[in-house]
């Protein structure tokens, strides 16, 4: 079912419309919540607060773009004062992750995530939401805030910066 | 995407995200729900909507009968042709039935109190003090709307000067008000609309006899009626700040003795 008719349905009351729209977004908000803060546990409840706050405030919810992105731009916003609290991010807990099987493939993330901690935030976002979650630039510019040139300029000195760290500059 | 940054995209893709617990997916669900059907409960609505939403409750028969009694007035004025002094006798007499009107919207707002319902209207939604609140609003105006009607085609129809129109349709009209929200400030049960309806019923035959009196409508007397619409209209406004806190007070009671027995 179409974003459109989901909402559609949410705002005339359906419940289960709203537990579809969870299901439907729930891994791929997760995945970014989880380049967002770096461990399993804190991604899932950084994922759990995302659309607890969707659901919450769902009348000020104005559908002018994509679900998507607005799920990406409350996980930004709330990791953002997550982060600001106080949760520090240790790469020690990334080890931790069972996600790599070999240490080739261990090492490889692990320079990958030594990279992008490299980044100011600013562009570690942009490079996530470009890279990972295939964002287009104009709704990188509306989840993160920010103007379009900026978010364009901020992509091209991420990827500059990350090609420098690749070739171990 | 082009060549370099399809590049990069392989390169970054290296590093893979764990899989989520399909409980804590599930948990996020159920508590996505449960927030959105709180939501619903808690959402906020504007004035208007309120409003609009109170006057649904409003039984359809106040409509009909406060149209009915305006159009009475109306086709009496407009299809008769009454001569002059018989024209300014019916002016009088609509005058003193204008009592009529207000006495159409109390038993609306009485409700709560006949039907026995205030015990649970206190404890749902929105407070006692806002539906009643919403309700002498939207009574209020209607009875105002009506006046308005038939004060305009009245002066349109007679050589009765508008300000002298005002007193003889506001004075008896602000007195019943007062008279039953005197009532309702002080005495909240079912027997309230019986004394509502004694109170206008008292005003309609003190005005009906009045109006037989020519002395009382010549412009010697103007004076005095301007003084009683004063007195009235100030006397309204205190009574109706009052029955609306009355209600505040009488619930907070309330509260507090349901808290006790707790």
């Amino acid at each position: 079912m179409d974003d459109e008719n989901l909402i559609r349905r949410i705002r005339a009351g359906d419940a289960d419309a709203m537990d579809q729209l969870v299901q439907k977004y729930y891994g791929l908000v997760y995945t970014y919540c989880y380049r967002k803060v770096g461990n399993k546990e804190d991604a899932q409840d950084l994922t759990q607060e995302t659309f607890l706050h969707f659901c919450r405030n769902f009348d000020s919810y104005a559908q002018r773009g994509k679900v998507k992105n607005y799920l990406y731009t409350i996980a930004h916003n709330l990791s953002v004062s997550m982060m600001r609290k106080s949760m520090p991010i240790h790469l020690e807990e990334w080890e931790k992750e069972e996600s790599h099987n070999d240490v080739d493939q261990f090492e490889a993330a692990d320079s990958i995530r030594k990279v992008l901690s490299q980044l100011p935030d600013e562009q570690k976002d942009v490079i996530l939401l470009r890279f990972y979650q295939d964002l287009k630039i104009k709704d990188i510019a509306q989840v993160t805030d920010s103007g379009l040139s900026v978010t364009k300029y901020r992509l091209s000195q991420g990827i500059k910066a990350i090609k420098k760290l690749m070739r171990g500059d | 995407m082009n060549r370099n940054d399809r590049e990069i995209r392989n390169y970054l893709q290296q590093d893979s995200v764990p899989s989520y617990d399909l409980e804590k997916m599930q948990q996020t669900v159920r508590l996505a729900r449960q927030a959105y059907c709180n939501r619903l409960l808690s959402k906020r609505i504007g004035f208007g909507e309120f409003i609009r939403m109170q006057m649904h409750f409003i039984g359809h028969w106040v409509w009909f009968t406060q149209a009915g009694l305006v159009l009475g007035f109306l086709i009496l004025l407009t299809k008769y042709n009454f001569g002059q002094p018989d024209l300014q006798h019916i002016l009088l007499l609509f005058s003193a039935a204008s009592p009529m009107i207000a006495l159409v919207g109390f038993p609306e707002l009485l409700k709560s109190y006949s039907h026995g319902m205030e015990e649970i209207e206190s404890c749902t939604r929105f407070s006692m003090r806002k539906l009643m609140g919403a309700r002498m609003l939207i009574l209020g105006l209607t009875d105002l709307f009506c006046l308005t009607v038939i004060l305009a085609v009245s002066t349109a129809h007679s050589d009765e000067l508008l300000l002298r129109m005002i007193l003889y349709l506001f004075v008896p009209f602000n007195l019943t008000c007062c008279g039953c929200l005197t009532v309702l400030s002080h005495v909240k049960s079912g027997q309230s609309g019986y004394y509502c309806g004694a109170i206008c019923a008292l005003c309609i035959a003190v005005f009906v006899s009045l109006s037989f009196v020519r002395r009382y409508y010549e412009a010697a007397a103007t004076g005095v009626w301007m003084i009683m619409f004063i007195l009235t209209l100030v006397y309204l406004a205190v009574e109706v700040v009052q029955t609306f806190q009355s209600f505040n007070r009488f619930y907070a009671k309330e509260e507090a003795i349901s808290v006790t027995w707790q």
